[in-house]
């Protein structure tokens, strides 16, 4: 850059006249935002629980098999929520949908069951008395894990690293209104769908697409 | 010498859950991580480690919990809270930073109830 003998390049390029958004924020994940508390409390209640988990089964199982049991298996659910949350792929949002489903299921079951039937619980596990003894946090934590999973599940555009890239794949694949027409009678592609919806077509592409058919028009409405 | 003063337990709950209150404003209020709010965490660590340094001291002197392993693990666990908090925290650049904060302060003051629960002898 600082040989003046260079040939002429587009200087203003690699320049920081781009847009500084990519740079000034992190790539968005279940991890990030609101995801940073929620993944911050499930790795507190994986650690508390599988400490308490194992002290119990190791020095006194017999006091109470099926509370601490039960203290294992919540253990292995929040250390599975914990990881797929942290991760974020598509695969591991469907386990963490699975895993928060399990706890919130279990979460559940075991209150009723500690209130139903005290003598199977001379001693507490996480979720005796829907999570009383830890503030009904485990009661909660779930609720507010399948609603994250739900908010990422209807993202119009994937943000798994390549933010821009989809849509722009898609975009090219298109290329002409005619190619944009055999795309979209290839039944249904939702994903697709969503990020027609979401983003704003480039001019000529919703020209052309205004004069397609009806059904396929009305995609260039949203 | 049979019972711990209650001294520092009492401050590292006022101290947990004014971060928390503190870190949650901040949070409300849409700020990132700054620097008070580090130095806070700071101060609740410089406190745990005061008690950890104080309940190891009288481990040394002979005296047992009824679960001692349950003891150790929240020895090793309570000063790494504010550190894996700040971890944590620090890589989010928006206001759910301070929110995993108020996590470690809200934390920091239930395992002092807990420490007592484990061993009474530590006084809250």
């Amino acid at each position: 850059m600082s040989e003046p003998a260079a040939p002429p390049e587009p200087a203003a390029s690699p320049e920081p006249t781009a847009p500084p958004e990519p740079a000034a924020s992190p790539p968005e994940s279940t991890r990030t935002g609101p995801g940073r508390l929620l993944v911050a409390v499930y790795g507190l209640f994986a650690l508390s629980a599988s400490a308490r988990a194992a002290v119990q089964i190791a020095t006194k199982f017999g006091h109470a098999p099926v509370a601490y049991l039960l203290s294992a298996f919540a253990a292995v659910v929040y250390i599975l929520a914990t990881v797929t949350l942290t991760v974020g792929s598509p695969t591991a949002r469907r386990i963490a949908v699975l895993s928060c489903s399990v706890e919130l299921a279990g979460v559940l079951a075991v209150g009723t069951w500690s209130l139903v039937d005290p003598a199977t619980f001379p001693d507490a596990t996480v979720w005796s008395g829907y999570g009383s003894g830890y503030g009904f946090v485990p009661l909660v934590l779930p609720v507010f894990g399948l609603l994250w999973l739900r908010h990422w599940a209807r993202r119009p555009v994937v943000a798994d690293g390549v933010a821009g890239a989809p849509t722009q794949k898609y975009v090219a694949s298109s290329g002409s209104a005619s190619g944009s027409r055999t795309i979209s009678k290839t039944g249904r592609d939702e994903e697709g769908e969503r990020r027609w919806r979401s983003e704003p077509l480039p001019a000529a592409l919703r020209a052309g697409m205004s004069s397609l058919p009806q059904p396929i028009a009305t995609l260039s409405r949203h | 010498m049979s019972s711990v003063n209650g001294a520092v337990s009492t401050t590292i709950i006022v101290a947990g859950l004014a971060l928390a209150g503190y870190a949650l404003l901040m949070t409300v209020i849409n700020h990132r991580m700054n620097v008070p709010l580090l130095a806070a965490t700071g101060v609740l660590e410089i406190l745990l480690l005061v008690q950890v340094g104080i309940i190891v001291a009288k481990l040394a002197g002979g005296e047992r919990p009824a679960s001692l392993a349950t003891l150790i693990g929240y020895l090793i666990a309570t000063p790494l809270v504010p550190v894996a908090a700040v971890f944590w925290g620090l890589m989010e650049r928006s206001r759910w930073g301070p929110a995993v904060i108020a996590v470690a302060g809200l934390v920091a003051a239930v395992l002092m109830v807990r420490l007592h629960q484990i061993w009474p002898v530590i006084h809250v």
